[in-house]
């Protein structure tokens, strides 16, 4: 019904098949009745749009209207029920990722499909086709994508260290450097400050003028305004209106989206007077921020304004308590150390997503986390009071969803932040700090998170709000507070919240910060330069060669024979079969799993080629046994990534398996020792030159070859995307499954390099030998400074780590040391090293 | 071979014998197999981590107390991991020590590695798990235990009591053990067809773990009604199954294994209420590694090499006949410490930490 009214002032129809703009020139993209059904529930039904040459054509709609969903189809991720899409007037049937990406269309994603564990650089390496990079340095190329859209970072900055403004930058950049015919923009601006929004419509201009097609997704009506000639509304799957934004009111906007009459968006700010002082802040510093101060009234709310990154997201995580900090907070009349505020004060992230929500449980659980001991008696939860208090909450808030048992990853962006406010509020918290609150969340949802901060606010409640957005400070604050370097600008009382004024402070002091900002730069170059080695992934090589050279040393100085050519080559010939194996487990730990069949593998191999390898057989016999153990690993590797990406077994529950399956087998063939390995064999592999065995050096080679592709081959950061972050790595384009399949082969060919230096090792079948090599493996690979959750590794760690190990061994005999002592020495080593490598990371992040 | 249980033969603790080895004022009968040269020793385990491992070691440093021209006693423990165990071997080797004293529980696996510390220079001693290879070439002597040799002595003992034959239960250690194979090969010498083995072949695998052995005997008597003997190569691993029989109301039948204070004390609790229950021990072999540490010494330190070249366990307790001894039980000892040692109660007793 609402639709009706709706149509009866727009000056189109969505009941023609292609609106107003039948006139519409240099038609691109047409997308014809498109129909989505999701498990039978409509997400669209029946849109009919086209996009032209040279235009920005704007797509509004609540959340949950339908708009990604119309993206993800044109991007190729999802299929259409029913309908067509044209690309420049042919019709394109079964549209995938890599056949949209050929077509022209490219995406810059809400949520950045950004890695946090690849740097800058490989984040455009991974994500980007070669053919862009071609004819110059990769390094270069990058550099002036990023200058494009106005992002100084530096290009061996890791993922993680970006701010989400800066993500979605990147996000951005990645999309311009395809030069696509068709671009989209889903909400690119949400984390931008005025600056860089600016920047960033300078560059839509500038493409739209050379022809492409710019699809802009936005909640920001001014924004429509600003850059985009076309606006097609959604609302519920359906189409609400189309038309040239010059023929439209922003009433006409707002009534489309919601169907309604908003009137003003914003609730009454406090009246009367300025009641009792009940939250104070007095010359507060922490680490991006110093000296604020100021104060809260009963029934005020207080706006923290500036441009992004001048310290306000630090300022209001160390209100949380999420960051320690200097000076004092009042909170009606009581001193709160940064613990207590952790305790009192109920915090809203901005990165909802990264902080806010817990993906996998219900809105009802996420609610109800912070509050769970209001609802317990002697530690045991009422689940009749949480539902109570959960379902009263929800109601207030306004919160759509299906019901409290819903996942909270299915709701819109507006009802998951009210999820996260419901939470703040039934924890009953002191203090409320909300980040961003209205990020990525649509107009409707926006007016009721307004009118509950007020609420809150009013009963008693301090409320501080960060915005990046100054008329939405203007609309909801008492009080803004102007930050900038770190440091407030300017306090803005009652009448002088005005947007113009807000903006005015954080700009004029914005040309501060850039003339000031020569001084210190650099220091900050030498500072930052040593925080990026830290945080490279191949430094802890460095305290481990260094460990490794003082234990030998110590060793030595007490038993000369520890350096004899003899011993030596003896560690070196042990750590070369833990080398290969941990090599290989590198590989798996990177991509984000783990492989427990490598020891068992490595010893069946061994058993297998007791059969080939011996003395007396022919040459042929020999290769064959060869040519057996390295096919045999292959089938171990593909069932092993099979059984994970197609069977839906987790790696440990797959390699598992596949442990005891091996070393079954391995008794099947053999169920005593049995089988002598070729004697010239084993002297083949055993060769020595000096104390150093050629085996060894093989393995450093491998180490070293494999460290080389993994930063600097895209299979590398394929392996690593994957590993970082699985959903980010398949939105940029890759096969997953493809990728993880090659790393459990990857992973077992090097088991079975392994498995050859474990045949001159052992000399004999037996199905006994090799398990012990998967805990082992893993040893090393923790030693060396790989991340056992995925992404971020290294191969010349592990081969420092397995020649520790080894060495280790071999000194707790030469120094004579008791059994508990061996195992608390190899214990304290490995706690050690992961306590320096987590400091070390935690300080490269700071 | 009668056993002994001298203490004068003791007189040195552990300790105290590596404080003064080498002490020339230490006036003491030293045996012929210890030479005049001073020389380093180390006994080396695969797998130390159970008494009867604690105790063996401890019989070891025993032996080795006995000659003074041994000067440094080591030992390390592989710890179940074959890797350790080839470091162990390979590092001692490098050290410089001169005589290894090695149990190699992986059996031929650890063999490039023993081979390795022989062409180094070192005596090397495998003693009791054979390991394949040859004297002379990959180590200096092996000094096997006779496991045939305990499969004769059960089957003949076996024989005696179940002329007529019988239904029988082998309990082995891991899956493919040699010693396992050699005692069915000695079983299989003496017994006729009429003598049938229940288990499936060759033997039940208990791994020597006193946990599983439980679960298998616990099975093996609910599957077969009709064991008349139970045979295995370690006897207090079968205490903790053995009342099984009476929740079946059956007599627990014959055992034919090896000796275990625990074991000599259940026979003495329960062989009233089971008149089936007969006991015939051979001795469980903790002083295998005496002659082991012979043969290393009197190598390395230019003594007398002992005549025998293998280990036969003798015959220790029999229920029936008494001889050559009837079943022991000492209730003030622990029940992990074996009385056919030379070793005495009080110092396995230590040995084992209790």
């Amino acid at each position: 019904m609402q639709r009706d009214t709706l149509l009866s002032a727009m000056p189109t129809s969505s009941d023609h098949p292609i609106p107003p703009a039948q006139a519409q020139a240099d038609v691109v993209l047409r997308l014809s009745g498109i129909s989505k059904l999701f498990a039978g529930v409509v997400a669209l039904s029946d849109v009919s749009i086209a996009f032209s040459k040279g235009e920005v054509h704007a797509i509004l709609g609540e959340n949950g209207a339908g708009k990604s969903t119309l993206m993800n189809i044109i991007s190729g991720v999802f299929r259409q029920s029913s309908g067509t899409i044209e690309f420049a007037g042919r019709q394109v049937e079964g549209l995938t990722p890599e056949a949209a990406a050929h077509l022209g269309v490219a995406i810059s994603y809400q949520h950045p499909a950004v890695l946090d564990d690849l740097s800058v650089l490989e984040n455009l390496l991974v994500a980007l086709p070669d053919r862009v990079f071609e004819g110059r340095p990769a390094r270069d190329f990058a550099r002036e994508i990023l200058d494009a859209v106005g992002l100084s970072v530096p290009l061996g900055a890791r993922g993680d260290t970006l701010s989400v403004a800066q993500k979605q930058l990147l996000e951005i950049a990645k999309a311009l450097a395809l030069n696509p015919k068709v671009l989209i923009l889903d909400e690119p601006t949400a984390s931008l400050d005025r600056d860089a929004t600016d920047m960033l419509f300078g560059r839509i201009r500038e493409v739209v003028k050379a022809g492409t097609s710019v699809i802009y997704i936005t909640h920001r009506l001014a924004e429509v305004r600003q850059i985009a000639q076309r606006v097609t509304v959604l609302r519920d799957g359906r189409l609400a209106g189309s038309g040239m934004v010059a023929d439209l009111t922003d009433q006409d906007f707002l009534r489309m989206i919601v169907g309604r009459n908003l009137g003003s968006t914003f609730p009454p700010k406090a009246s009367g007077p300025a009641g009792e002082v009940n939250f104070a802040v007095r010359s507060l510093g922490g680490q991006k921020f110093r000296d604020v101060s100021f104060e809260v009234s009963r029934g005020q709310i207080i706006g923290v304004a500036g441009v992004a990154g001048n310290g306000q997201t630090d300022l209001m995580r160390a209100l949380a308590g999420l960051q320690p900090s200097t000076g004092t907070v009042t909170l009606a009349g009581r001193k709160l150390t940064h613990h207590d505020l952790l305790r009192v004060a109920a915090f809203m992230p901005s990165d909802r997503h990264a902080e806010g929500l817990a993906g996998g449980l219900t809105i009802r659980e996420n609610a109800a986390l912070s509050a769970l001991r209001e609802f317990s008696r002697f530690g045991a939860l009422s689940r009749k009071k949480e539902v109570m208090a959960v379902g009263e909450a929800f109601t207030s808030l306004a919160v759509k969803a299906a019901s409290m048992e819903a996942e909270v990853s299915s709701l819109s962006g507006g009802n998951q932040q009210k999820v996260v406010l419901a939470r703040a509020l039934l924890a009953k918290p002191g203090l409320i700090v909300a980040d961003e609150p209205t990020q990525g969340v649509d107009v409707g949802a926006r007016a009721e998170i307004y009118r509950i901060l007020r609420d809150i606010s009013n009963a008693g409640t301090p409320v501080i709000v960060n915005s990046s957005d100054a008329a939405e400070l203007e609309g909801l604050c008492d009080t803004v507070i102007v930050m900038s370097r770190g440091q407030m600008v300017e306090t803005l009382i009652g009448a002088d919240v005005e947007e113009a004024r807000i903006v005015a402070a954080a700009v004029n002091a914005v040309t501060e910060h850039h003339a000031a900002d020569g001084d210190g730069s650099q220091g900050q170059t030498a500072r930052s330069g040593w925080r990026h080695f830290v945080q490279l992934d191949n430094a802890p090589a460095i305290p481990l060669t260094l460990v490794t050279v003082l234990l030998a040393l110590y060793v030595f100085s007490q038993n000369t024979n520890f350096l004899s050519s003899y011993n030596v080559g003896n560690i070196l010939f042990l750590a070369t079969a833990l080398g290969f194996i941990a090599l290989g487990q590198t590989i798996a730990l990177l991509i984000g799993g783990i492989d427990l069949s490598v020891g068992p593998l490595c010893g069946f191999l061994v058993v297998v080629a007791s059969f080939f390898v011996n003395d007396g057989q022919s040459t042929g016999m020999i290769l064959a046994g060869f040519a057996l153990i390295f096919t045999g690993a292959i089938v171990v590797g593909l069932i092993n990534g099979v059984l994970i990406r197609f069977a839906n077994f987790t790696p440990i529950a797959a390699t598992l398996a596949m442990y005891i399956g091996l070393q079954g087998g391995g008794f099947l063939m053999r169920d005593a020792p049995g089988g002598y390995i070729n004697t010239e064999v084993m002297g083949w592999i055993a060769w020595q030159i000096g104390p150093i065995p050629v085996a060894f050096a093989v393995m450093v080679a491998f180490a070293l070859g494999a460290e080389y592709g993994l930063r600097n081959l895209r299979p590398g950061w394929q392996l690593r995307a994957a590993g970082s972050n699985e959903d980010s790595a398949r939105r940029i384009g890759l096969r997953i499954d493809r990728i993880v399949v090659a790393c459990y082969v990857a992973s077992a060919l090097f088991a079975a390099l392994g498995a050859v230096m474990l045949m001159a090792q052992l000399g004999v079948g037996d199905a006994r030998q090799g398990s012990n090599y998967t805990l082992a493996s893993i040893t090393a690979v923790v030693l060396g400074g790989t991340s056992l959750r995925g992404g971020r590794g290294t191969f010349i760690g592990t081969a420092l780590g397995a020649v520790l190990l080894m060495l280790v061994l071999n000194a707790a005999s030469f120094l004579g040391l008791s059994q508990t002592w061996q195992y608390v020495f190899q214990g304290a080593l490995i706690l050690i090293a992961a306590l320096i490598y987590a400091t070390v990371r935690r300080q490269g992040q700071a | 071979m009668k056993l002994t249980f001298s203490k004068g033969q003791l007189t040195l603790t552990a300790a105290a014998m590596l404080a003064v080895a080498g002490s020339a004022s230490f006036a003491q009968d030293v045996p012929s197999w210890c030479g005049p040269n001073p020389a380093t020793l180390a006994l080396l385990d695969g797998f130390g981590g159970n008494s009867w491992r604690q105790i063996t070691t401890n019989s070891g440093q025993e032996e080795v107390a006995k000659c003074p021209s041994i000067t440094e006693y080591l030992y390390a423990d592989g710890q179940g991991d074959t890797q350790k165990a080839i470091s162990d071997i390979k590092s001692f080797a490098a050290r410089g020590i001169n005589a290894l004293v090695v149990f190699g529980d992986a059996g031929p696996a650890v063999l490039p590695a023993l081979t390795s510390a022989h062409e180094a220079g070192a005596v090397v001693v495998p003693y009791r798990v054979d390991v394949g290879g040859e004297a002379g070439v990959n180590y200096t002597k092996f000094i096997g235990a006779s496991f045939f040799n305990d499969g004769v002595n059960w089957g003949n003992w076996i024989k005696s009591i179940l002329p007529e034959g019988g239904n029988m239960l082998f309990l082995s250690g891991p899956a493919g053990n040699s010693q396992g194979l050699d005692e069915l090969a000695g079983l299989q010498s003496v017994l006729g067809p009429e003598y049938v083995f229940v288990n499936a072949a060759p033997f039940e695998v208990t791994n020597w773990d006193p946990a599983l052995t439980q679960q298998v005997l616990t099975a093996a008597i609910a599957k077969h009604d009709d064991i008349d003997v139970i045979i295995s190569d370690f006897g207090p691993s079968l205490v903790g199954a053995l009342p099984s029989f009476a929740d079946f109301g059956r007599s627990i039948p014959a055992l034919a294994t090896s000796d275990g204070n625990v074991l000599g004390c259940f026979w003495e609790d329960n062989h009233a209420a089971n008149p089936d229950f007969k006991l015939f021990t051979v001795a469980t072999g903790n002083d295998n590694v005496r002659l082991a540490i012979q043969w290393a010494v009197a190598s390395a330190t230019g003594g007398t090499l002992p005549t025998a070249e293998i280990f036969e366990a003798p015959m220790f307790e029999n229920s029936v006949t008494n001889d050559p001894s009837a079943v022991r039980c000492e209730r003030d000892l622990p029940g992990a410490i074996y009385l056919s040692a030379q070793s005495t109660g009080e110092s396995q007793t230590a040995a084992i930490g209790q």
